[in-house]
């Protein structure tokens, strides 16, 4: 061996790492994870420059007046409509997502099943995926318009009456709810049918062995075991459901109000800026909270399991 | 809802209702675009069959308005989008595959919550920022800003597919002799083209759709604006048959673009990775 | 023997826990050296921080005298199988077993000499062209060590890996392994937990507890002079039997002896529990009587080889035809013949 060599060996004599300093192993420890952190820092930028300080803006902004530092503009939200706005939006969110959620688990249920024309099927269900917001909005208003729309013309074919569509809050609402139906039902029943095509089919053959009808196993094997994706399925979709914006504002414009369009309303015009910032932060804080709930919940679920 | 069990029948039953609800509203966009105006526009109880066949709603609304340029837009828009998706998530996706749980769960929450903030809410600083940076009505600040919606879902995404490779692979390649990057680019990207076609593939979808960020930051049409965004304004300034055109036109390339690649639509992507 | 590679003082923690503790030793140039260990015990870290996947917390590592425990592993010239042998699923066995030689710049008009040479000699020329997936258990385990070989390494690391052949499969490769290690003369490091891997691959044998080494040395010597207790627990086909010192009049001392290392006698006798039958032997395990019942400490079941069979609760006496005395911390202090 060479000289130099052996110096090293006689040098390399190091002690204990626990005698190493708290820096020196946390440095060691954390090495790896700064490294791959720099990956990750693009992006992270990115949303937090793009993200979280707009909110910020947003939020200060909307405790901004003509003197500086006020409430005046929550104040003065009522009178453009808050409640009503409010009301409105959480009655299309829960409604469309219930609708949502009823129909995607029974598409999600016969998918799993083979029939004929199963594939024909799974692609039909598709089909809103690919069909834009606006586009799917313009055509839900021609088959709803009170005059010349072709719900009222297959009303009238079956004999019934025809129905002035949007002439009141609740049925204009409902218009909006199902044409979100519409169009979000197959991402949930997606979602949906994933989480059931995991489920082993040994599960459902033990059951009927044991003497399980169809109704049983729905129950008791089914929603039981579909329940966390389903959670997950809900959660998701109820934040998308409250920010709801297209659909409404091309469909039924500004009669009624949802928070979004109220937003929007207030937002064009530089007189009531700042309203529109004060609804801004009202939505902001419900999802918000909606979402550490989520979060909160999501993590207490990993544990229980 | 235990149709399932009973028998085949019933599940035709549910599967023929379903798939009316499902194509009608595609079909009646259809036969409202292929007949003539007196038979669809002009009536009060329309039919549900065409009656007649026109290509002249066709014709006259590229005549009329404009519908090729903000295709193109929007074109450009979501290919920008799907390319900032790959050139950010992928990278961050592995990182954060890589990185210690307790700190990548802290970081896949707080992209979680990002996803959920509401777009109106933060188009609204981000249109005054690009104005000052002049990017408000271009192709850039409308792909900038809707890069928002897809980031954090591309990240997941990328996410789980690096989670899913075998962890030796890397290493293999490492003790193999490749440096770094060539360990990424020959052994880890290859591996990774269904995540990153999927990513691209809903990215470049959700552009195509997005209408809240684009009518904030590109709100003066037609020249400037995104397909949604300029459908938007001919359903206002009361247009139906040009509308109806330009809707037909920008989406059967979607539909078919969505069914043939169906297969890859899978839940655990679309739910925002949070499932499986 | 020529030292090629040498850990000096190895530290691994994981937080608190220490998976390699103060580890030395030396792996002689040419020789196939079998890490033997319980799972658990910090094998698979040793090697994975000798290729460099994982960082050490203190000491060094030493390849041919060069320091290499700081380079990144692309920079270390050793080679590694994994125990799923880590083939990349995109490529072809060629295409695989050509990686190495690519990240090594090797010169391009060699390269398909090189992998062909390498192929005949592990068998597999007749899948060279295949997909990863469309190979047995057994070619992939070849085409794994293909592609550790083609590039003539200094050292070669490898995490058990014939743990996921079947039991036929396993026998003719491991006599192939040693075969080529033989042939080709090159220095093989080898993680197992098989007793049987350890006795028949091995030059010598480390075996690993607490991550350090208890005993290095060629395999019978481990199996005859375990350093201690549970060395002798650990190594060899049953549990060496320990007995109190008393039986032989050693007070304070405790007696470990083998299965096989008696005959019938009278020193030592015992109640049988239970005989099984073994290619031309028995082992019977028994109770033997405690020499102070008081505070006996359960040591007291041995199992023995003998010619013929016993019935249950039948009487064995035997003699010892050598022994080793450990002290009451279980540390080897004397071997008798």
């Amino acid at each position: 061996m060479e000289s130099s060599t052996i110096e090293k060996l006689n040098n390399a004599d190091q002690g204990d790492p626990s005698s190493l300093s708290r820096g020196q192993r946390f440095k060691k420890e954390f090495k790896k994870d700064i490294f791959y952190l720099i990956f990750a820092i693009p992006a992270l930028v990115y949303v937090i420059g793009l993200a979280i300080v707009p909110a910020i803006t947003v939020v200060y902004d909307s405790f901004i007046g003509r003197h500086g530092f006020t409430l005046a503009n929550y104040y003065a939200l009522p009178s453009y409509g808050l409640y009503g706005a409010l009301i409105n939006t959480l009655l299309v969110s829960v409604g469309a997502l219930l609708i949502q959620l009823f129909i995607a688990l029974a598409i999600a249920m016969v998918l799993v099943k083979p029939f004929k024309g199963k594939k024909a099927f799974s692609t039909l269900v598709i089909i809103p995926l690919g069909i834009s917001t606006v586009v799917s909005a313009f055509v839900f208003s021609i088959i709803f318009q009170a005059v010349g729309g072709y719900a009222n013309s297959a009303l009238v074919g079956l004999g019934l009456r025809p129905i002035d569509w949007f002439y009141t809050n609740s049925s204009s609402l409902g218009v909006v709810m199902f044409s979100d139906f519409w169009k979000n039902t197959p991402l949930v029943a997606l979602i949906l049918y994933g989480g059931l095509s995991s489920l082993p089919p040994s599960l459902y053959e033990a059951a009927s062995v044991d003497g399980a009808g169809s109704f049983n196993r729905f129950v008791h094997i089914t929603l039981p075991n579909i329940a966390p994706i389903m959670s997950i399925a809900l959660l998701v979709r109820g934040v998308s459901e409250f920010n709801i914006f297209a659909l409404p504002l091309v469909i039924i414009g500004y009669h009624p109000l949802i928070l979004n369009t109220l937003i929007y309303e207030n937002y064009s015009s530089s007189l009531t800026r700042n309203i529109s910032y004060a609804a801004a932060t009202v939505l902001l804080a419900i999802i918000m909270l909606y979402s550490i709930i989520v979060v909160k919940l999501g993590g207490a679920k990993d544990h229980v399991r | 809802m235990s149709d399932e069990g009973k028998g085949h029948w019933s599940t035709y039953i549910v599967v023929l209702i379903l798939s009316i609800v499902f194509i009608y509203p595609l079909w009646i966009l259809i036969i409202y675009v292929v007949q003539p105006a007196y038979l669809t526009f002009d009536r009060i109880y329309p039919a549900q069959i065409p009656l007649a066949f026109t290509l002249q709603n066709i014709t006259q609304s590229f005549k009329e308005v404009d519908l090729v340029g903000p295709l193109e837009r929007s074109l450009e828009v979501a290919f920008l989008v799907g390319g900032i998706a790959l050139g950010l998530g992928i990278p961050a996706g592995y990182g954060l595959s890589k990185l210690t749980s307790g700190i990548s769960n802290k970081l896949i929450v707080f992209l979680f919550i990002i996803n959920m903030m509401p777009g109106l809410v933060i188009a609204i600083p981000i249109s005054i920022y690009f104005l000052h940076a002049n990017l408000d009505n271009t192709v850039f600040g409308v792909a900038f800003a809707q890069e928002l919606v897809v980031l954090p879902l591309s990240v997941f995404i990328s996410l789980s597919g690096f989670r899913s490779l075998p962890r030796d692979l890397e290493y293999q390649a490492r003790v193999d002799g490749a440096s770094f990057s060539s360990t990424f680019s020959r052994i880890l990207l290859p591996m990774m083209k269904v995540p990153i076609m999927v990513a691209f593939l809903l990215a470049w979808m959700t552009s195509w759709d997005e209408f809240t960020y684009a009518v904030i930051i590109a709100p003066i049409v037609p020249t400037d604006s995104t397909f949604p965004v300029t459908l938007y304004n001919y359903v206002s300034r009361n247009l139906p048959l040009e509308s109806a055109t330009f809707a037909l036109v920008a989406t059967i390339p979607v539909i078919i673009l969505a069914i043939i690649l169906q297969k890859y639509l899978k839940g655990s992507y679309l739910s925002g990775g949070l499932v499986g | 023997m020529n030292v090629k590679m040498r850990y000096e003082n190895v530290y691994k923690l994981y937080g608190n826990k220490r998976v390699l503790n103060k580890l030395d030793l030396e792996v002689y140039d040419g020789e196939f050296l079998v890490i033997l260990g319980p799972s658990g015990m910090g094998k698979s870290t040793l090697l994975r921080t000798t290729v460099g996947i994982e960082d050490l917390t203190a000491g060094k590592i030493f390849l041919d005298g060069q320091d290499i425990s700081k380079r990144p592993p692309n920079k270390r010239n050793i080679a590694m199988v994994f125990q799923n042998y880590a083939l990349y699923p995109n490529m072809t066995v060629y295409q695989n077993i050509q990686f190495p030689l690519k990240m090594a710049k090797f010169e391009k008009s060699k390269i398909k000499g090189k992998i062909e040479a390498i192929a005949e000699t592990l068998k597999i020329s007749e899948v060279l062209q295949r997909g990863i997936n469309q190979l047995s258990g057994g070619q992939k385990q070849r085409v794994a060590l293909a592609r550790a070989l083609v590039r003539d390494p200094k050292i070669f690391l490898l995490d058990e890996p014939l743990s996921n052949l079947d039991a036929r499969v396993r026998y003719t490769a491991r006599a192939e392994l040693k075969k080529i290690q033989k042939e080709l003369g090159h220095t093989f490091v080898y993680v197992t937990h098989d007793q049987i891997e350890a006795a028949t691959l091995s030059d010598r044998v480390a075996v690993l507890r607490d991550g350090r080494i208890e005993q290095i040395g060629e395999y019978d010597q481990i199996l005859n002079e375990p350093r201690s207790k549970w060395l002798g627990d650990f190594v060899g086909e049953y549990p060496m039997n320990f007995i109190d010192g008393e039986y032989l009049n050693l007070p304070d001392k405790i007696i470990g002896f083998r299965d096989y290392w008696i005959k019938e006698g009278k020193s030592v006798s015992g109640r049988v529990e239970l005989c099984t039958h073994e290619e031309g032997s028995y082992h019977i395990s028994c109770f033997i009587e405690s020499q102070n019942p008081e505070q006996d400490d359960g040591e007291k079941r041995v199992v023995l080889k003998t010619s013929k069979p016993y019935e249950i609760n039948d009487t064995v006496g035997f003699d010892l035809n050598r022994y080793n005395i450990y002290n009451s911390e279980g540390v080897l202090e004397k071997v008798v013949k």
